[in-house]
């Protein structure tokens, strides 16, 4: 294993990916090790499925890098990753059921919600969107703004579905 | 500002110390966003490969895909997004750096063994460059290809007719031969999607008539996008999967109901997960449907205790769960939960929640006393009562409910506990209230003992059975229990008593009882002894005696009564034995 050294990690996302966009797969990578950590976690969350989690970030990241061209740079690089590997996680929810017949349907998540804790079972029963957004407010720490921009919803919509996620949540949960 | 305020600028990333200070000293705002912090704490298996495996697999990807059809054998160095910008700066710096070190650097952690070729060019740097670099500029052409595995272009005209005549009834069996065959099962999970409510509800239908649980995924999205059979179809298939799928659909309050119905069909122990979670705790039917499958969430419920289990309590009693009696028991305990624990408890029936509400039953408690009214209950308490290794207390509390509760179905019982001496006098005055005729017996075995006697007495007088007169009249021959043994005849009233009465007129204790008595029983032979007493201390009571037994209304003067009887009996022996 000889992997080239990695640029220095405290280098900013937006000059990594400027790197990367050049060829530079030693920074993307370096970015990729910077956003795998909270990826996994927000995808395991969100899929609750360690397979399909990894599923997920492997084609997010790899539909990062071919798309990394199309990264003008006029936002931020981390909502525009994680808006990618959202997408990502969300296909793999739903369409992979069209596309092959009947080994798919094992692969869809929430099973054994049961077996889990109150907060896994009390996020499973939130609406997509509120799960999504709380997913991505406290697990990503993302900011509003940052969450309607991933999501493509409007400001009042993601703050909206906070504040119901939350309440929801403090109310089951206490 | 307001706390939403707060929130909201802290939640668009404000971090100063205004709203810094706000966060973390307001208690419902600390509380609201506590919620983050156990969302992060949730730890669901997450997986197992480490970056490095992750980075490998990524990269082999990321190698994979251009390299596909053009280029011969492995070409790693174009093995990147290859966007124009790449390949400019690839050129230029293949020209300057000579290309053979690029490849090498770039080949080595990907291919590993199968560098053939190219190591080959590793040694000889010049050679292999020209050919490399005429390569190169193709695969900017290529534009990235489509993902790994996209389904083929769908007919969806013909195949949404197809689906919605067979939900209709047309040609439903030969398509359900080929769903189930696999031929359109994609294209028909496709349609639960779809924003075709008519197709979406006839993908629904098949459903409806397969009752797959593996359908579970495809039905919630149906009824998340307003497919009402979706939901009660969900709730049919009753598999975990469709109970995760509800519990998802539980958020949209128009969906609610329905959702809660669905949950309680499955009768899965997860749907009471389910509605426990959706604080569905007025579901009289669905918690009704789940039985005994719902105490796993109950019990959790339940275990928190006061204010907290008051809605599982309810919830306990309509599904009947036994799973739960060991907890009720304890809420039983406890003031607050005590009345609705009783009446769980007595909802589920059974032996063991018997047991616990009579383990708790007092008189003065009027929840539990109803719910031990029933049979399985009474029975319960009864077996409390003569439980001889329970304490006298226990079992005197127990007696005093079976007492309370009347319930003429308890005599055997009260029978057996006069065996026991702390119970006698109880289950004596128990079955004299329930006028139990066939405890004349025992109670009458007990006259002999001093200790009880007395209420022995009472108690045979009040059941009032003739039986008892031998051994009351036995008893009454000693003095000391004369006057008792008196009033317990006197009360039974019976017509062979009447020497024994007539004998007592006089009697200071028990006189009353038996001029009583003697007026009741309407026979001449009193007369005479009644004609004495008006001169007694019960001389009121005797004269309305005597008018009953004799018919006459006269004044309650002696002289007279005697003038009457003595015109009434001409020739009789003897009239007046007192005189
Ligand atoms: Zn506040």
């Amino acid at each position: 294993m000889t992997s080239p050294p990695h640029p220095p990690s405290d280098l900013p996302d937006e000059l990594l990916a400027g790197r990367a966009q050049g060829g530079d797969r030693t920074a993307f990578e370096t970015l990729v090790l910077r956003y795998l950590g909270p990826a996994r976690a927000f995808c395991a969350k969100l899929l609750r499925d360690p397979v399909l989690a990894e599923d997920a970030c492997q084609e997010g990241f790899l539909k990062a890098w071919r798309g990394l061209p199309g990264f003008r740079g006029d936002a931020k690089f981390r909502t525009w990753l994680w808006r990618i590997l959202f997408n990502a996680a969300q296909d793999l929810r739903r369409p992979r059921l069209e596309a092959i017949g009947e080994r798919e349907f094992e692969a869809v998540p929430d099973r054994d919600v049961a077996a889990e804790d109150a907060v896994a079972r009390e996020i499973a029963a939130l609406p997509a969107r509120q799960r999504e957004v709380l997913l991505m407010r406290a697990e990503l720490g993302l900011d509003l703004e940052e969450i309607a921009g991933v999501l493509g919803i409007t400001y009042e919509a993601a703050k909206a579905s906070l504040s119901l996620a939350r309440n929801r949540l403090k109310e089951r949960l206490t | 500002m307001t706390c939403g305020e707060f929130q909201e600028r802290w939640d668009r990333g404000d971090r100063s110390p205004e709203v810094a200070a706000h966060m973390t000293s307001c208690d419902e705002c600390r509380s609201l966003l506590a919620v983050d912090d156990r969302v992060r704490a949730w730890n669901p298996p997450v997986p197992a490969a480490g970056e490095r495996e992750f980075l490998e697999a990524l990269r082999a990807k990321m190698d994979a895909r251009p390299a596909a059809p053009r280029l011969r054998g492995p070409r790693p160095a174009a093995g990147g997004p290859a966007p124009w910008l790449r390949f400019a700066a690839a050129a230029v710096i293949l020209a300057a750096m000579g290309a053979a070190y690029l490849l090498g650097r770039a080949t080595r952690p990907v291919e590993g063994p199968k560098t053939g070729p190219v190591a080959e060019g590793g040694k000889a740097p010049e050679r292999p460059a020209p050919p490399v670099k005429d390569d190169e500029p193709k695969p900017p052409a290529v534009p990235p290809g489509p993902g790994p595995v996209k389904p083929e272009p769908r007919q969806k005209p013909e195949f949404r007719d197809r689906l919605v005549a067979a939900a209709s009834g047309t040609g439903r069996e030969a398509f359900l031969e080929q769903v189930k065959g696999g031929v359109d099962r994609a294209r028909w999970i496709a349609a639960f999607r779809s924003p075709d409510a008519e197709e979406r509800g006839a993908a629904v239908t098949i459903a409806s008539v397969l009752k797959d649980a593996a359908l579970a995924p495809q039905l919630a999205a149906a009824a998340a996008k307003g497919d009402a059979k979706a939901i009660a179809l969900l709730g049919e298939i009753g598999s975990v999967e469709s109970v995760v799928a509800l519990a998802g659909l539980a958020g949209a309050p128009d969906r609610r109901e329905a959702v809660v119905a669905a949950l309680g069909a499955t009768g899965l122990p997860e749907a009471g997960e389910a509605l426990a979670a959706m604080g569905a705790w007025n579901a009289e039917a669905a918690w009704r449907k789940l039985g005994s499958n719902a105490a796993p969430a109950l019990v959790t419920r339940l275990r928190a205790g006061g204010s907290r289990a008051l809605p599982a309590l309810k919830a306990a009693g309509w599904a009947r769960a036994s799973g739960t009696v060991p907890e009720l028991a304890r809420l039983l305990a406890k003031e607050e939960t005590h009345e609705a624990a009783a009446t769980a408890l007595a909802a589920i029936g059974g032996r063991e929640a018997n047991e616990a509400l009579a383990a708790a039953a007092d008189p003065d408690d009027e929840a539990v006393m109803a719910a031990v009214k029933t049979q399985e209950g009474r029975g319960a308490v009864e077996a409390r009562m003569l439980d001889v290794r329970l304490a006298a207390a226990d079992r005197t509390r127990a007696a005093r409910v079976v007492m309370a509760l009347g319930d003429p179905l308890s005599v055997p019982a009260l029978i057996r506990a006069l065996e026991s001496p702390d119970l006698r006098d109880l289950a004596m005055i128990a079955l004299a209230t329930l006028k139990a005729e066939e405890s004349v017996p025992a109670i009458c075995a007990l006259l002999p003992q001093r200790r009880h006697r007395s209420v022995a007495a009472v108690a045979l007088g009040t059941i009032g059975s003739p039986k008892a007169l031998p051994a009351l009249t036995a008893a009454s021959r000693e003095r000391s229990f004369y006057s008792e043994a008196t009033r317990a005849i006197a009360r039974i009233g019976a017509p062979e008593s009447v020497p024994h009465l007539v004998a007592a007129v006089g009697d200071r204790e028990a006189g009353d009882a038996a001029i009583e008595a003697l007026g009741r029983i309407k026979d001449e032979r009193a007369v005479p002894a009644l004609i004495a007493a008006l001169q007694g201390p019960n001389a009121a009571r005797a004269h309305r005696a005597l008018k009953d037994v004799t018919g006459q209304d006269m004044p309650a003067r002696p002289a007279d009564w005697v003038r009457w009887w003595k015109a009434k009996n001409k020739g009789a022996k003897y009239l007046f034995p007192f005189w």
